[in-house]
């Protein structure tokens, strides 16, 4: 057993076995996600009773629990980045879908434009089901992913360019905390304050207060028509990030997704038909060497090329994405595989990139306004304390090898009076909700 | 905190008025009754003392005194609110954002505004109009509720439809929490992504997790075209059936909004007249929003639809004046209904946007039975439903038959598969009926969210949460058609 491992506590596999059973689920000690242990339930109150069975149990307090999908999210999520698989329990939720076609729709309203399926639906799955209605579902992300894993992991796609965040579209959810108790929040309606919205708190929350079991989200119309657009390659990605500045203030121009990778701007108009091919000749005047692309396999093309799998994101706000841009490629070169959206801000830099910069751009902790030494090399994870003007964090790292990873607390060992309000927040929402603190990870939340 | 709750003293009176100035500390009988309720008029109390402080320093200066005096505190904006809310706990403190109306900050390059949380609504959206922006949420106060308090309720507004409710606009916020600590969250460069969203459950809180004095919130860019349609029914339901079908067809306006025949005849004898026919039965305004060739598109698809759903007459204006008594009207209509009788309760419900004819009917029908007077004005494009009982608060009787009718049309509403508010909040109005949607362990893990930002139970105590159990209230979730509880849906799986 590795030093780490042991550091969240050795994995009881007796404990595990006995406890799934008792639950009545389905227990493989090393088929899971890269061989390690997993258990694979088929009805939520048997998902809910293993919860409280390990939360309860004697060796229950050694162990760490990740909820898993296709595992496409799971650098996010699991207990450390650092972990073997071996070392932590991966609950199954795509059992949950059962023998039928495992479509994971619980209800598509087509005449409400809305959508409830299991977390542990192929996202895939359920934009095709929605696309047959007429209807998108946002986040636009193509690789292999879940409703959950992509609601805990708080991903978006390019698509957040116009639609904001996967959370703005989120209308409730079903649950199962830390304890095993079986939780609602929202619902399934598209204009809804009743009660705390506990399932934002899922949203974007790693996992940590328990797995999500269903989610309802808010449908868009597929638009009538769409363009899928590149400039020509400009001479620098400073360049063409000042470029696909001036076509989000171009006042005539609604473009739906816009991005930088590799020196080319990246625009997706959609809408109307004739309005998008107003806003084609607009952009035209503002772009050099516009190619259009095959709306059916540029779609994919498109957002595939914006999944960048990132080491690093960071966030401004867009007056600052050129300079930010600008102090990376001083340090780095020509970004090659770094994904730059400069209507949200966001830089999500590869791995590759991350290895190969010799250091941190002093110019960029003026750009983001970081407060607080960042820890060199860049390829190590970082936060930035406070700062509304922009932050850096660290992205999902690959699973193997494993990187270096830097000493953080423990937020379920840290101590509530030494640190500020929010800290203390989320200390008592993981109190409450997960009191064994079997969904805990060390690196998230952040502490002050 | 302890249990015992004190009065406030002259020493504590003394370092409120040291910290806000005389001004901002109010103990007199007049003030007491200014601040007795919000706009939800049927229950009052007595505040021990109104706190009105200028900055977010002062704000947790004062925190800090009340609190050392035993008093809990109910933050409160414009006192708009329609659910109690913000009515004060009897012999509590109110900390209000009244002399808190500063516009911080506009950041036309990079949309965003930051503002004291006591400025109003329309002039956050005044204040960058010459920068060609403007602020989302416009609920039908909003030349009177504020920012704070759009916060507090996640208002919406008939622009929702479109553009969503303030959760969906507000980047960032500065609070005072119960130790009188300052806390930042968020901000205009916070990525929305990947972190513990502690911004989303405190928006729509009710004031019970603190009190936020400063909000940053997203700006839009101003629409190229906006016109504004009127569709004329001589049918309700006719009406209703029309925004269901301009729902499934998946058309995109901005805003659709339904005003029934006692609503355009109030609207029409008061100051705010329209221009509303008095040959309609329903009226549909709607609002499509975006470049030219995408409002001639949309705007003719809702005609069409209209047209086929019963509509006798539609019209379409452009013109910023026409318009805007349009909205005039729509948005003054709650204030119009004062003709019909001394009082107003506007329920606030939501309903799934495939079954706003029978809901609608439920509410007739639950009126009719009590001889009450009901008007229709909601925004149908969200499925958010207004209905509008006019009563007398004096008659005992009435008051009675008003909440009974109320409670009906939220049981038939969650029975569809609804919801209890979709922008009012839950406040002291609909405490109880939270059993009718959410089990006693949902109710248990929201009252420990609530625990987890506020142990001691220092903001507005007693509110959104049952006070007695589900058990006690004799009340369970209601089944929702079309939709399946936890463990019922296990089976159908």
């Amino acid at each position: 057993m590795s030093t780490e491992t042991n550091t969240l506590g050795a994995l009881d596999v007796e404990v595990l076995h006995r406890a799934c059973k008792e639950a009545g689920v389905e227990f493989d000690a090393a088929g899971g996600i890269g061989g390690g242990p997993i258990a694979r339930p088929r009805t939520e109150s048997s998902l809910a009773a293993l919860i409280a069975a390990l939360a309860g149990s004697a060796g229950g307090a050694a162990v760490r629990v990740v909820p898993v999908g296709h595992g496409g999210q799971l650098s996010w999520c699991r207990p450390d980045a650092s972990l073997a698989p071996a070392s932590f329990l991966q609950l199954s939720m795509r059992t949950l879908l059962g023998d039928g076609p495992a479509s994971g729709v619980v209800e598509y309203v087509p005449g409400d434009g809305t959508l409830t399926a299991l977390a542990g639906a192929d996202i895939s799955v359920l934009r095709a089901t929605v696309a047959a209605g007429g209807h998108r579902l946002t986040p636009a992300i193509f690789s292999e992913s879940t409703l959950g894993g992509v609601l805990a992991a708080g991903r978006s796609g390019l698509d957040r360019h116009s639609l904001g965040p996967i959370k703005h579209h989120l209308l409730g959810m079903r649950m199962i905390d830390g304890s095993g108790r079986q939780l609602r929040s929202g619902g399934r309606l598209v204009k809804n304050v009743t009660g705390f919205d506990l399932h934002r708190l899922h949203a974007g929350g790693r996992g940590i207060f328990g797995p999500i079991v269903e989610a309802s989200m808010r449908l868009m119309p597929t638009p009538e028509a769409e363009q899928y657009l590149t400039s020509g390659p400009c001479a620098s990605a400073t360049e063409a990030v000042e470029l696909a500045l001036s076509i989000r203030r171009a006042p005539k121009i609604r473009e739906q997704a816009l991005f930088v990778r590799d020196r080319v701007v990246h625009v997706l108009l959609s809408g109307r038909g004739r309005q998008v091919e107003a806003d084609r000749r607009r952009l035209e005047e503002l772009l050099v060497g516009l190619t259009e692309h095959d709306p059916g396999p540029g779609a994919v093309a498109f957002h595939l090329a914006g999944e960048v799998a990132a080491t690093a994101r960071l966030s401004t706000v867009p007056s600052r994405v050129a300079g930010v841009v600008s102090a990376l490629e001083e340090a780095m070169g020509d970004l090659l595989g770094a994904v730059v959206q400069p209507g949200v801000a966001q830089v999500d830099i590869p791995e590759a990139l991350v290895s190969g910069a010799s250091s941190w751009p002093a110019s960029l902790d003026a750009e983001l306004s970081v407060r607080g030494a960042l820890p060199e090399p860049l390829r190590a994870s970082f936060s930035t304390g406070n700062d509304p003007h922009g932050s850096a964090q660290a992205g999902p790292t690959p699973a193997h090898p494993t990187p270096a990873h830097p000493t953080q607390a423990d937020p379920t060992q840290a101590d509530p009076a030494a640190s500020g309000p929010e800290s203390r927040w989320a200390q008592r929402l993981v109190n409450a909700y997960d009191p064994a603190g079997l969904f805990q990870t060390r690196d998230f939340p952040a502490r002050s | 905190m302890g249990s015992q709750r004190k009065q406030l003293s002259r020493r504590h009176q003394a370092e409120l008025e040291r910290i806000v100035g005389k001004k901002g500390v109010r103990t007199d009988a007049t003030a007491r009754a200014a601040y007795e309720s919000d706009a939800f008029m049927l229950q009052r109390a007595n505040a021990e003392v109104i706190v009105l402080p200028r900055t977010t320093e002062e704000a947790a200066a004062a925190i800090k005194v009340i609190r050392e005096a035993g008093l809990v505190v109910v933050p409160r904006g414009a006192g708009t609110g329609l659910s109690g809310g913000a009515r004060p706990v009897e012999n509590g403190a109110i900390v209000g954002t009244a002399r808190m109306r500063d516009v911080i900050e506009v950041n036309a390059e990079d949309r965003y505004a930051r503002v004291q949380a006591g400025v109003v609504n329309v002039h956050l959206t005044a204040a960058c109009a010459d920068a060609g922006l403007f602020y989302g949420p416009d609920p039908s106060s909003q030349t009177a509720c504020t920012i704070g308090g759009n916060v507090g309720n996640n208002s919406g507004g008939p622009h929702g439809f479109k553009y969503g409710s303030t959760n969906r606009h507000v980047l960032g916020l500065t609070m005072v929490d119960s130790e009188g600590e300052v806390i930042e969250l968020g901000g205009p460069g916070a990525t929305g992504d990947g972190g513990l969203d502690l911004l989303g459950p405190i928006v729509g809180s009710e004031g019970m997790l603190g009190l936020v004095t400063e909000v940053t919130v997203q700006l839009l860019p101003r629409p190229e075209k906006v016109e504004t349609l009127l569709c004329l029914f001589e049918s309700l339901d006719d009406c209703c059936d029309a925004v269901s079908e301009m729902i499934a067809r998946r058309l995109e306006p901005s805003a659709i909004e339904i005003l029934d025949r006692l609503t355009i005849e109030a609207v029409e004898a008061s100051v705010l007249r329209a221009g509303y026919p008095d040959n309609a039965e329903a009226v549909m305004l709607v609002e499509v929003e975006g470049g030219d060739e995408e409002v001639d598109a949309t705007s003719a698809d809702v005609i069409e639809v209209a047209r086929a759903l019963g509509a006798f007459d539609t019209r379409r204006t452009t013109d910023p004046v026409e318009r805007k008594r349009l909205w005039a009207g729509r948005k003054g209509a709650f204030g119009a209904m004062g003709r019909i009788a001394p009082d107003l309760y506007v329920a606030d419900v939501v309903a799934p946007r495939t079954r706003l004819r029978e809901i609608v009917s439920a509410a007739t029908v639950a009126c009719r039975e009590r001889d009450l007077k009901l008007a229709n004005v909601f925004h149908a494009g969200d499925g958010n439903l207004h209905p509008n009982i006019s009563y007398d608060r004096r008659d005992a009787d009435e008051v009675r038959r008003v909440l009974e009718a109320g409670r009906i049309i939220m049981e038939a509403c969650v029975q569809a598969g609804g919801s209890l508010t979709g922008e009012h909040g839950i406040g002291l109005e609909k405490q109880d009926e939270m059993c009718l949607v959410f089990s006693d362990d949902d109710l248990a893990a929201m009252d420990e969210l609530r625990g987890a930002f506020d142990p001691d139970a220092f903001w507005n105590p007693g509110k959104m949460l049952p006070v007695r159990g589900c058990r006690e209230i004799h009340t369970r979730p209601l089944p929702m058609n079309g939709s399946a509880s936890a463990p019922a849906a296990e089976g159908a799986r």
